[in-house]
Formats: C-alpha cells, sequence, structure tokens
C-alpha cells in the first residue's frame, strides 16, 4: 500500500464500483416503481391489449301480415370478404382481386381502410357477389389468399310484399352520421338499419341483439384463440294488422282507376284525366287496426336489398310521379264534400241545425254579399240533413259554415274557428300518430292561419284577412282544406264507431321466432266525438242513401245485389284544385252501416268526379273485403244527381 | 494484495485451476441458462403461429450458450500477460472486421452489422469490445498508472477508430459500450483528474454537437429522447413514425414490466410477452419478458446475479497481480455493467432506446461469445493472481 503508483487504483476501483452500485440501485428502485406501485393500472392495459371483440350482427326480424304470411324474411346473399391483415401485406393479391370484380385498386383499398369497420374482422369488398366471381376465388384460392366468399344475411322480400312497400320501407347500412348518432345503442358500423316504414318505426324490436366473440390477439393483430362467445339474438318478428290480400286488391283497384281515368276526357280541362297517382285506406273502425294501405306509384323494394345504385335511387328521387311518396300518409288533398261529415256534426252540434230542419235549397245561396252555387247550380229543393248528405248539397252545408262564422261575428255565439274545433276533434290538421314516420299533418285553416301564414310567407298567402266566404269554402271542403288518406278514413271510421279517435295501427304484435307475443300493440285513443244516437242515426241515413238511393251520388256504382247486401253507407268528393291540375276524386265510406266493420277510403289525383273512380275503387275493395267475385274498376259517367 | 509476494514462478495447471472463480463462472451459466428460458417464452408462440418449431431460437441459444461457455475456459486456460503481447494484433483484427463489414457485411434493419456465416450472423462490434479492451488495457498498462498528455492522446485515438466505425454501421448503443469502456479504464489508469474532467467536459460539448447540429439521425435522436416522451398507454398509431415506433416501443415495454407486479404472470403467461407486443423482444427487449412473467422477483433475481458478475470482475480487478490485468477486469466490468444498465434501464424508461443486448440474456451468438470470452480473461486473471 506505499506504492503510491498502487494505491491509486484502489481508491479508483472503489470509486468505479460505488458508480455501478449506484446505476443498479437505480434499476431495481425504478422496477419497484413499475411493478410494484404502478402495477394495477398497467395490468389492465395490459389486458385490454391482447383482447378484442368481434361483433356478429343478429338476424333481422320478419314482417308478417295479419294471418300470420312471411312478407319480408332473410336470405344469404354471396358477398365477397377480405382479411384486412393479409390484404395490406399483399398487394398483388388486391390488384388481382380488383381485376377480378372489375373495380379499380383504389376502390378495394378504400373497402379495406374503411374504418367504420372493425379491423378484427373480415372487410365486405363486394356484397351481390357473381357466382363466376366466387367460383374464381373458390378454384384459386392460393391466388386470394385472405380473401374468402361467403355470405351474408339480407333482406328478401316475398311476392306478397311487393304492393305494400310503402308500409314495410327498407333497409340499409348505417351511416357514419346515424351510427354517430346511434352509437349509444350499441350499433356497429355495417349493420342494417331500418330506413323507413316498418322497418324504421320497429328497428328496436326488429333488430335484434348482436352477439359478441372475445379473441385473443397479437400486436399484429392475429387472432390467437376464442376467448368467449355470445350467441346474436335474432330480432322480434313484427306482425301486421294488413291483410296482405287486402293490400294486394287495394293497389290493384287503385292502379285500374287510375288507367280508367286516363282514357277518359275531362270536358273541364279539355283533355283526358292524367290520374298520375291514388291511395286506398281500409281500416277497422272498432279498433283502429289498418287492413291496407294503399298507394300509387310505389317503388320496388328488392332495389334497396344491398344498397341501392345512386342511379337507381336517382331515378326514384327524379321521378315525376313521386314513388317514394306514401300517398296514403303522406299526400294531403282538399277533402271536397267528404269534409261534410265534420260540417253536418258541428251544424248539430252548435245548434244551428237538427236532424229534422228542413233547407229550401234552390241551387244557390246568399248571405250577406256573399253568393255560393251548387254543383251545376242544381235545385234539390226543400231537403233535410240525411238529404244533403245523400245529394251532396254543397248550399246546405256552405249555409252552416256562413252561419257559425257570423254567429261569431254578429253576436260571439261562437268563437272565431267554431268549424275547426270540430274538424281537430275528428282529428284533422294534425298527424293521426300512425305507427309509420313522416305522415302529413294536413290543414284545415282558421282566421288565424290566415293572418300568420300571410306574415310569414306574403307573397305565397296573399290574402290576410279571413272573410265569410272563407268559411263558405271550409264547410265543403275546399279552401285550404287538406287532408290526408289516412286522416279521412279514420275520422269516418270515428264517427262510425260512435265517436272514438284511434291513432290508427299497422303492427298488431312483436313476436318471437317461435312465434311467442312479447309485445302486444294497441291502438292508443287519440280523443273523442260527442255524437248523439239520434244525429248519427241521420247522418247515416243520409251515407247509405249516398250508395243505395237513387239520388245518392254514388248509386251508379253500388247499384248491384252484391254491394247492396254489404250495407255501405259512403260519401263522394270531388275536390277542385287550381288548374292546370284536375280535379280529385275522392270516396270514403263504411260498412256495413248497422255495425260498422271496415273504413274504406280512396282518392285518386287528377282523375274527375269522386263517384267517377274513387267509388269503383273502394267498390272493388269491398269486394274483396267480403270475399265477393272482384268487380274491375270502370270509369262512371255523371248521373243524375250532382256528383260532387 | 497486489504486490504481495507471490508464492509460484511459474503457473502449474493444478493449482491455477484451485483459483478458478466458480463463483463468477456459476453466475454466468446461470444467466445464460435464464437467457435461454426467456428467449423461449419469448419466441414460442410467434414461431409456433408461424408453423416453425417452437423451439428454433431456444435451441440456437442453448448451443451459442455452450459455445461461449467453451470459449470461457478457453480464454481462461491461457495465461493472459500473453495477451498482452498480442493486444494489438487482435485489436488490429478485430478493426479489420469492422471495416470487412462494410465490404461484405449484410444490412439488418437498415445497418450494416453482421456477416453472414452459414446460418448464422457475425457482429464484429462485439468482439471489437474485446479487442478494445485488451488494447486499452495493454496501452494503459504500459504507461505504468500515469498517462501524459499525449498518451492520452493516444488512447483516444485507439478507442476513436472502432468507435467511429461502430457508429457509421449505424450502431450507437454498441459504440457507446466502447466509450463506457474508455471511460473506465482510464479511471483506473491513472488518469489525472484534469484529464478526466477535460474528457467528461469534451464529451458534453460534443453530445450536444451531435444533437444539434443534426449529426445525429432523426431516428437515432427519436430513440435518444423516446424515453422522455413516452405515453402511459401505447397507441399502436404511433408506429407510423419512426419516433413514434420507438415511443411505441418503449410504452410497451412499460406496461409489460408493470403488468408482471411483484411475483409476475408466470412463465409462459404474460400476455405483453406471449403475444409479442413488445417489439425486438426475444434480443434487445428480452428483459421485459422477465418483467413481466417473473415479477419484481425474476427481476431482482436476475439483476442479482449481474451484480455478482460485477461483484467477482471487480474483485479480479482487485486481486489481478498486474496493472494490465486490474485494467482487462476494469474494461470487462464497465463492458457487462454499463450493458446492463442502459440495456434494463430502456426497458424500463428510465434510459434512452438504444440497442444493445442484456449480455446472455439477449439472443445472439456474437453477443454471448464476446462476452463470455472478456469473462475468460477475467477468470484467467484471478487465477493467475499467485503466478
Amino acid at each position: 500500500m506505499t506504492n503510491p503508483e498502487q494505491a491509486s487504483p484502489q481508491l479508483r476501483l472503489a470509486i468505479l464500483l460505488v458508480v455501478v452500485a449506484c446505476l443498479f440501485s437505480a434499476l431495481f428502485a425504478r422496477l419497484w416503481f413499475l411493478q410494484v406501485i404502478n402495477s394495477p393500472q398497467a395490468q389492465v392495459v395490459a389486458a385490454d391489449n391482447g383482447i378484442r371483440s368481434i361483433y356478429i350482427p343478429a338476424p333481422r326480424g320478419l314482417v308478417l301480415d295479419s294471418k300470420g304470411r312471411v312478407l319480408v324474411d332473410n336470405v344469404n346473399e354471396p358477398v365477397i370478404e377480405v382479411d384486412r391483415q393479409i390484404a395490406l401485406q399483399n398487394p398483388a393479391m388486391v390488384a388481382r382481386l380488383a381485376a377480378l370484380l372489375g373495380k379499380t385498386v383504389e376502390q378495394i383499398d378504400r373497402s379495406i381502410n374503411n374504418d367504420q369497420y372493425s379491423p378484427y374482422a373480415p372487410v365486405p369488398i363486394e356484397t351481390n357477389a357473381t357466382d363466376e366471381e366466387i367460383l374464381a376465388i373458390q378454384e384459386n384460392q392460393a391466388q386470394y389468399p385472405g380473401v374468402q366468399a361467403t355470405s351474408m344475411s339480407v333482406r328478401h322480400y316475398n311476392p306478397l310484399a311487393l304492393p305494400a312497400a310503402n308500409i314495410l320501407g327498407y333497409v340499409s347500412q348505417i351511416s357514419g352520421t346515424e351510427l354517430a348518432q346511434m352509437k349509444s345503442l350499441g350499433y356497429q358500423a355495417g349493420d342494417q338499419i331500418g330506413q323507413s316504414g316498418i322497418e324504421e318505426e320497429f328497428e328496436s324490436y326488429l333488430r335484434g341483439t348482436p352477439g359478441v366473440e372475445k379473441v385473443q390477439v397479437d400486436s399484429r393483430g392475429n387472432v390467437l384463440g376464442r376467448l368467449s362467445y355470445t350467441a346474436p339474438v335474432p330480432g322480434d318478428n313484427i306482425r301486421l294488422t294488413i291483410d296482405a290480400d287486402i293490400q294486394a286488391v287495394a293497389v290493384a283497384a287503385v292502379q285500374q282507376g287510375e288507367a280508367a281515368a286516363r282514357t277518359t276526357f275531362d270536358q273541364a280541362t279539355k283533355r283526358n284525366y292524367t290520374a298520375p297517382a291514388g291511395s286506398a285506406v281500409v281500416e277497422d273502425p272498432a279498433t283502429g287496426q289498418v287492413l291496407a294501405l294503399a298507394t300509387d306509384p310505389t317503388y320496388d323494394p328488392r332495389q334497396f336489398v344491398g344498397g341501392i345504385s345512386q342511379v337507381a335511387y336517382n331515378a326514384l328521387l327524379d321521378n315525376p310521379r313521386f314513388p317514394l311518396l306514401d300517398r296514403s300518409i303522406q299526400g294531403q288533398y282538399a277533402p271536397g264534400s267528404t269534409f261534410k261529415l265534420v260540417t253536418a256534426l258541428a251544424g248539430l252540434e252548435y245548434g244551428i241545425i237538427s236532424p229534422s230542419t228542413v233547407f229550401d235549397d234552390t241551387g244557390s245561396i246568399t248571405v250577406g254579399n256573399w253568393t255560393a252555387h251548387n254543383d251545376n247550380s242544381q235545385a234539390y229543393g226543400p231537403i233535410t240533413l240525411p238529404q244533403a248528405i245523400t245529394v251532396s248539397s254543397d248550399n246546405f252545408f256552405n249555409k252552416i259554415g256562413l252561419d257559425l262564422w257570423y254567429g261569431y261575428t254578429n253576436n260571439r255565439l261562437y268563437g272565431p274557428d267554431a268549424l275547426q274545433t270540430v274538424a281537430a276533434q275528428f282529428g284533422f290538421s294534425k298527424p293521426t300518430g300512425i305507427d309509420l314516420p313522416n305522415e302529413a299533418p294536413g290543414k284545415i285553416p282558421t282566421p288565424e292561419s290566415y293572418s300568420k301564414d300571410h306574415q310569414q310567407h306574403p307573397a305565397v298567402f296573399t290574402q290576410a284577412q279571413w272573410f265569410p266566404g272563407n268559411s263558405d269554402q271550409v264547410a265543403i271542403g275546399q279552401d285550404e282544406d287538406l287532408v290526408t288518406p289516412i286522416q279521412l278514413a279514420n275520422a269516418y271510421a270515428t264517427f262510425a264507431n260512435g265517436g272514438t279517435e284511434y291513432a290508427p295501427i299497422l303492427a298488431k304484435d312483436a313476436e318471437t321466432a317461435t312465434g311467442q307475443v312479447v309485445k302486444r300493440f294497441a291502438a292508443k285513443v287519440n280523443g273523442t266525438v260527442p255524437i248523439r244516437p239520434d244525429w248519427r242515426a241521420s247522418m247515416i241515413a243520409g251515407f247509405e242513401g249516398v250508395v243505395n238511393n237513387p239520388k245518392g251520388t254514388a248509386y251508379a256504382v253500388f247499384d248491384n245485389p252484391q254491394n247492396q247486401a254489404m250495407d255501405i253507407a259512403g260519401k263522394t268528393g270531388t275536390a277542385q284544385v287550381n288548374a292546370p291540375r284536375q280535379d280529385t276524386s275522392v270516396f270514403t265510406s263504411f260498412a256495413p252501416a248497422i255495425k260498422p266493420q271496415f273504413v274504406v277510403d280512396a282518392f285518386m289525383e287528377d282523375a274527375g268526379y269522386g263517384a267517377s273512380v274513387a267509388a269503383p275503387v273502394v267498390r272493388e275493395i269491398y269486394d274483396a273485403l267480403f270475399a265477393q267475385p272482384l268487380q274491375p274498376v270502370s270509369y262512371t259517367g255523371a248521373g243524375s244527381g250532382g256528383q260532387n | 494484495m497486489i504486490g504481495e509476494k507471490p508464492r509460484h514462478r511459474q503457473g502449474n495447471a493444478p493449482s491455477m485451476w484451485r483459483h478458478f472463480d466458480v463463483v463468477l463462472a456459476g453466475a454466468m451459466a446461470l444467466i445464460g441458462i435464464f437467457g435461454c428460458v426467456m428467449v423461449y417464452s419469448a419466441t414460442r408462440d410467434q414461431l409456433q403461429a408461424a408453423g416453425i418449431s417452437p423451439t428454433y431460437y431456444l435451441k440456437r441459444q442453448a448451443v451459442f450458450l455452450v459455445i461461449g461457455l467453451a470459449v470461457m475456459v478457453g480464454v481462461a486456460a491461457v495465461d493472459y500477460r500473453r495477451l498482452r503481447d498480442w493486444a494489438l494484433i487482435i485489436y488490429g483484427f478485430t478493426v479489420l472486421m469492422l471495416l470487412a463489414v462494410y465490404a461484405v457485411g449484410h444490412k439488418s434493419k437498415g445497418s450494416q452489422a453482421w456477416f453472414q456465416v452459414g446460418s448464422y450472423q457475425m457482429e464484429p462490434s462485439e468482439f471489437a469490445k474485446i479487442g478494445l479492451i485488451l488494447a486499452l488495457a495493454a496501452y494503459c498498462a504500459a504507461a505504468k498508472g500515469r498517462l501524459s498528455g499525449r498518451a492520452l492522446a493516444a488512447v483516444l485515438v485507439l478507442a476513436g477508430i472502432p468507435f467511429l466505425l461502430i457508429y457509421k454501421q449505424p450502431d450507437l448503443g454498441s459504440a457507446l459500450v466502447l466509450a463506457a469502456v474508455l471511460v473506465a479504464v482510464l479511471l483506473i489508469a491513472g488518469a489525472s483528474g484534469r484529464h478526466l474532467a477535460l474528457l467528461g467536459a469534451l464529451t458534453v460539448v460534443l453530445a450536444v454537437g451531435v444533437v444539434h447540429f443534426g449529426i445525429l439521425k432523426s431516428y437515432q435522436q427519436a430513440r435518444l429522447t423516446s424515453f422522455a416522451n413516452a405515453p402511459s398507454q401505447p397507441n399502436s398509431k404511433l408506429l407510423a413514425t419512426p419516433a413514434g415506433a420507438n415511443e411505441y416501443n418503449v410504452a410497451e415495454a412499460k406496461v409489460a414490466d408493470s403488468n408482471g407486479g411483484v411475483f409476475g404472470q408466470g412463465l409462459f403467461k404474460g400476455t405483453q410477452t406471449n403475444l409479442s407486443y413488445v417489439p425486438e423482444q426475444r434480443t434487445d427487449f428480452i428483459f421485459t419478458a422477465v418483467a413481466e412473467q417473473l415479477g419484481l422477483v425474476g427481476s431482482a433475481v436476475l439483476l442479482m446475479l449481474f451484480a455478482v458478475v460485477i461483484w467477482r470482475t471487480w474483485r479480479g480487478a482487485g486481486l489481478a497481480r498486474d496493472l494490465f490485468g486490474t485494467l482487462v477486469c476494469v474494461g470487462v466490468l464497465a463492458m457487462i455493467a454499463f450493458q446492463v444498465f442502459e440495456n434494463i434501464g430502456m426497458a424500463i424508461g428510465i434510459m434512452p432506446v438504444a440497442g444493445i443486448p442484456l449480455p446472455l440474456m439477449s439472443y445472439g451468438g456474437s453477443s454471448i461469445i464476446a462476452t463470455l470470452a472478456g469473462v475468460g480473461l477475467v477468470l484467467s486473471v484471478r487465477m493467475r493472481q499467485f503466478s
């Protein structure tokens, strides 16, 4: 130790050891921190790192008609899927696949990179794959690593469903926006979601509960094994109140009516009726259940299977006849004389008339400085309420409208919208609440709506103030009166059942695949209309007369033993619309009048008098409802009486 | 002890082997076996998934270990003082190999660092460490513990040549090991405090210059800084950028370490390890396999084994019969200690990521053989402490 040359290394060696000891202590301290103090959180991160959930869509529930016939079910459609991990490493395969499918590599890459899909499940590249494409892949699987031809469940429409596209609606792949909005409901990219009709309205029943497969994956995304599997639960079936047979007849009848009108010359416009569209509704007044909801033109729901092409969708949107519009709930028409139901009851309720009040119909009426004429100024002479309905005297009802208005302006006997209040009791000017999306509300104008509309859109609604003439016209279903076919049917159903206004329904129940009912749907009561039995009897007599009295406006249509046995009560309506449009032909009815089981109405655009087309359409529907031989729809010319 | 009168003038075999450090050799063997098990745990699932025998890497690693242990005993049998005369030749040979790598070497992950020999790869940089240790020890021992400014300059050149060659490969990690060896040897060889301070200042200036003036490639900078930026939760989106990829490595490695807890997930049960979340796990990140599967206990046992190796090497340095022997031991000690600290430190996020193997644990033959050869030198010095 005396040698200085040797002493120095000993000290320095000690320093070296201390330095190394410090370094090792630092390592140990850090390990202690990570593994003892920090560990529980890290274990959570690590467990999450290796487990991925793969989502298995549930088969969608079926849609059945009231008799249990399957309208919409599912079929497996061939689809070509690609494993992302393999595709990303194999551009040559992607190029081959693009060539096979007639797509560009960019298109395929876009599908592969679509982050709407789970990165651990194969991405569908081509739905609706052809047999040739599938064979080419299966026979040359070595050329297409990671590509598989498999199948996916898509909607399938049975022939009975085709006339009911407007009711059933369609499904499509969930969009990015919908996904963002509905993520909390457990939707995933690639899911099918109802876009209209029953598919949309009953989405929560039809979609079912998706299954989940939990798999262990490594950092490259390779699936190493299955950890757990929860099978998907198929969606519930929806049983409709719709009778597919009646629905088919109703659609066919509307189409026949259009065809008949198009071959008939319109004296007023000096050309044939254009009859571009029509609709019909059949409702059970006792329950609010809808048996048929026909609209024409409509679309083929099969176009939407697997995603409709933009070209086909644009063709539907650009079609001047608007096939995507369900006129039975979205078409808004002046009701014409069918609105006299409301006016009659308003007259009775407010004591302006009684069932036996006699009115001398001279063919025109002048109240104050306002004169209104019957159709063709026809004079019906002294008539009571039932006769006024049967022959559809305008003046009888003009006078009620005017009396209500003057009763307000002169004596404040009623409010300014006494008539509209009764209309609202019958469900007009608001949606009925039928279980379909996007129902139109209709409109019954009031003095208030006139001034409001004018304020908001002075160019369109030039008239700010309400005149007696407005009351006069609203009373006979003209002016700005707008109703939907379902509203009119439901109003007559309310009258027919004695005054209970239901929200009409299309779905009876939701049931499991084995037919077990999980939810029964009953029609809600929207409200009631007070109808005294003697009022009702006198009005029914009038409605029966329309069909069965030789003076009735639709007598000619139903003048045969087959229809007479059905005890139909009805009302014609001929709604005048602005040129160049032609009159809307309207007919509404219920039967048997003694104990109504059915309410049937029809609206035919640009088709003439109510009795000419709409009544024959309704007649054919009754033939089907009463299981009688169908009488083809024929155009009925002007009868002896007034036609409106 | 040094300077004590020798009991034996000339070493005869039986007495010499009595001083064979069984503890040091045994600790090395245990670490090697530990390493084989860990390499197996980190690779078998991937190999199986790829349809290759799950023991492929295990078998190769075991072969390397056996060869390495044989080399260790072989080196121990050689009198280290003879190597003193060959030191510059060995050093020159390793520098030539480093040069040759540029001519005929193979590229791996962007760096040109190895020769293909049959189905094996040889990394000259591993052997260059031994070459430098011998050369530095020989040169500094000749200076007899007093390094003049000129001698210091010569030493810097001696270390600078392999340093630059390895750095250019580029293999920053191995180059840093050479630097650590240099610093340790200079410290013990008697460089004056002034020189050491000067050297330290030079290092700082160099490091700042390198980072600032873009001499480091951007991925090197990224690696060096990633330990500071590592997110607490790994996000695979990071992999899109080179810098991000390093952050991902570090983050995954830290998750794997923390995931182990005190007793670990159990051998072959680590999700991060066995699902190959930790990149480069069988090589640079082998420690994460230990930490996750065997927890704090397993990590501590490994650290203890390395501590034993360092302690026995340090003892060898102290007991060495001459300064050359001391410096050889110090060089080996620095080499192992720095690699252990840097490698584990990077796995647990306290050191920058640099591609350095964990001695005897990381998969790779050159590293194992070179490390064991170095320990063979220490054994040789220890065996001949009295002769």
